[in-house]
């Protein structure tokens, strides 16, 4: 059940409206099917929306909005197209962009999410959702959205809605750095998968990850692969600052 | 495999006696083999022998060494590549712990055997203060591990059992870590008070010769624990039946599995 990966670049010197058109394009790709979009006050909106399952809360509505600086991202349980509004946001998260740079899409398409990693210079930020596979017993979609928008660049956090936190940390271990194991003919490590949690009392574990993973990332870059076994147990590192996270690829 | 756990008491007043009495009692239910038994400068030192398996570092000696006055004294324990009891001389020395009891206060005695072959350990507690003493071993270990050179038996540091050493290992006299993640998440109340438990744990150390080298089985989990201490059996959410002891709450939340 690993992630389908891919990369789109959108080459130096676009426009805010390609910048948009051409997220919309990854977004249709992973998935998503576009439920709204329009201009208001300078920013150009897209409005995805994704069906994880048929319960009460299990569509996830992803809002995209690029102004004339910036990338902001978050999730809604409901989206009315008409009025151009939604119920239960999520916090969102956003970047500053510059046409300086490219930008490079990394479209990540699993049963645990439907993520973008936007890159563009030296910035980050992640569209779209990613929900556990495993999801605590007492915890009913009905009555909570369990997909969530990642947080910031560093992937150790992310938003919740009304739901039942509205922001939840990932699991760390605290091996996070280690790079290349020397016994091992120089590979690198995977060291358990992520769950999500809240510090909050009376919450605890919301969810396990199947796909998501913490790893020794010393050395490496985002978008990296991680060979754990060529061929057929591979990740693609999506954060090596803030949280050690590779997404499974293979 | 879960553990069996056997409990032992002594009231206050206890003796040096007595705490070499039920060393011995915990070590024949491990099937642990006395190897040497002898008296030094005042000190009573028991050597116990374990054979995990045949392999040339598959056997650990484990000694124990008690003042004659407990009270103020120290008890220390180390474990060693080989011994001979003939010379109560050892190689390769790895101290463990060092331990201060409190005869005037109860003493309990908590056994800890792995029905899956992943350590055979006593925890002492005397006024709050608790001490381990015994050997660990992963469920799976490292395949680049080699235990023909290597030792791949471990034995705790810390009473809560989250560092580790061993004699003889790939890392030298360094300690070893067990994975730690969710310290500080509270327990979710809104399932009649049941504890959620991740598992599994596993063993390494922060070094690009080392690494992750071995994983515990699911029988060490990792809980929420806030509002728990160290004694107390939860059960877990997912199956509302397997029982979990609380080994530790703090620096790393650790609670084993139960028969």
């Amino acid at each position: 059940m690993a992630f389908t990966y891919s990369t789109a670049t959108t080459a130096s010197g676009f426009t805010q409206a390609t910048l948009g058109a051409d997220i919309n394009t990854a977004m249709l790709a992973i998935g998503y099917t576009l439920h709204d979009s329009y201009s208001s006050g300078g920013s150009d909106y897209y409005v995805h929306k994704y069906i994880i399952n048929g319960l009460t809360k299990g569509t996830v509505y992803t809002v995209t909005q690029i102004s004339a600086t910036t990338v902001f991202s978050s999730l809604y349980d409901t989206w009315n197209a008409g009025t151009h509004t939604g119920t239960g946001a999520s916090t969102g998260a956003s970047v500053t962009w510059s046409n300086v740079s490219s930008v490079v899409l990394h479209k990540f398409n699993g049963a645990e999410g439907k993520l973008i990693m936007l890159i563009n210079g030296a910035n980050k930020l992640f569209l779209g959702y990613v929900r556990p596979s495993s999801l605590y017993s007492q915890i009913s979609e009905n009555t909570y959205r369990m997909a969530v928008q990642i947080a910031s660049a560093g992937f150790t956090s992310a938003y919740g809605s009304t739901s039942v936190a509205s922001s939840f940390a990932f699991s760390t271990s605290g091996v996070v750095s280690l790079g290349q194991l020397a016994i091992d003919s120089n590979k690198y490590q995977v060291y358990s998968r992520k769950f999500m949690y809240s510090t909050t009392s009376g919450i605890g574990i919301v969810g396990f990850f199947a796909d998501i993973v913490d790893v020794g990332a010393s050395g490496l870059t985002v978008g990296d692969v991680l060979q754990v076994s060529a061929g057929t147990e591979e990740y693609i590192l999506v954060a090596n600052s803030g949280g050690f996270v590779a997404l499974r690829s293979l | 495999m879960p553990f069996t756990l056997t409990k032992m008491s002594r009231a206050p007043g206890w003796t040096r006696t007595d705490l070499l009495a039920d060393i011995a009692t915990m070590a024949a239910g491990f099937g642990w083999t006395l190897h040497d038994s002898y008296n030094s400068v005042g000190n009573e030192i028991r050597v116990y022998r374990y054979a995990v398996n045949g392999t040339a570092k598959g056997t650990t000696y484990m000694l124990i060494s008690i003042p004659s006055v407990i009270a103020g004294g120290t008890i220390t324990t180390a474990v060693y590549d080989t011994w001979n009891a003939g010379t109560h001389v050892g190689t390769t020395q790895v101290s463990t712990m060092g331990m201060s009891l409190t005869p005037s206060s109860q003493l309990n005695i908590f056994g800890f055997n792995s029905t899956g072959g992943e350590g055979q350990f006593i925890i002492l507690e005397s006024e709050h203060s608790r001490y381990s003493y015994g050997w660990i071993r992963p469920q799976t270990k490292h395949p680049a591990y080699d235990e023909a050179t290597y030792r791949f038996i471990f034995s705790p540091s810390t009473a809560t059992l989250n560092t580790l050493v061993a004699s003889a290992s790939l890392e030298g006299s360094n300690a070893y870590s067990i994975s730690a993640t969710v310290t500080s998440v509270s327990g979710a109340t809104y399932d009649g008070g049941y504890r959620q438990v991740t598992g599994c744990k596993w063993l390494y150390r922060n070094s690009s010769t080392c690494g992750v080298i071995g994983w515990f089985s699911d029988d060490w989990a990792e809980i929420t624990s806030s509002g728990l201490q160290f004694g107390d059996i939860v059960r877990d959410e997912a199956t509302k039946v397997n029982r979990y002891f609380v080994v530790s709450v703090s620096g790393g939340s650790l609670a084993l599995r139960l028969v």
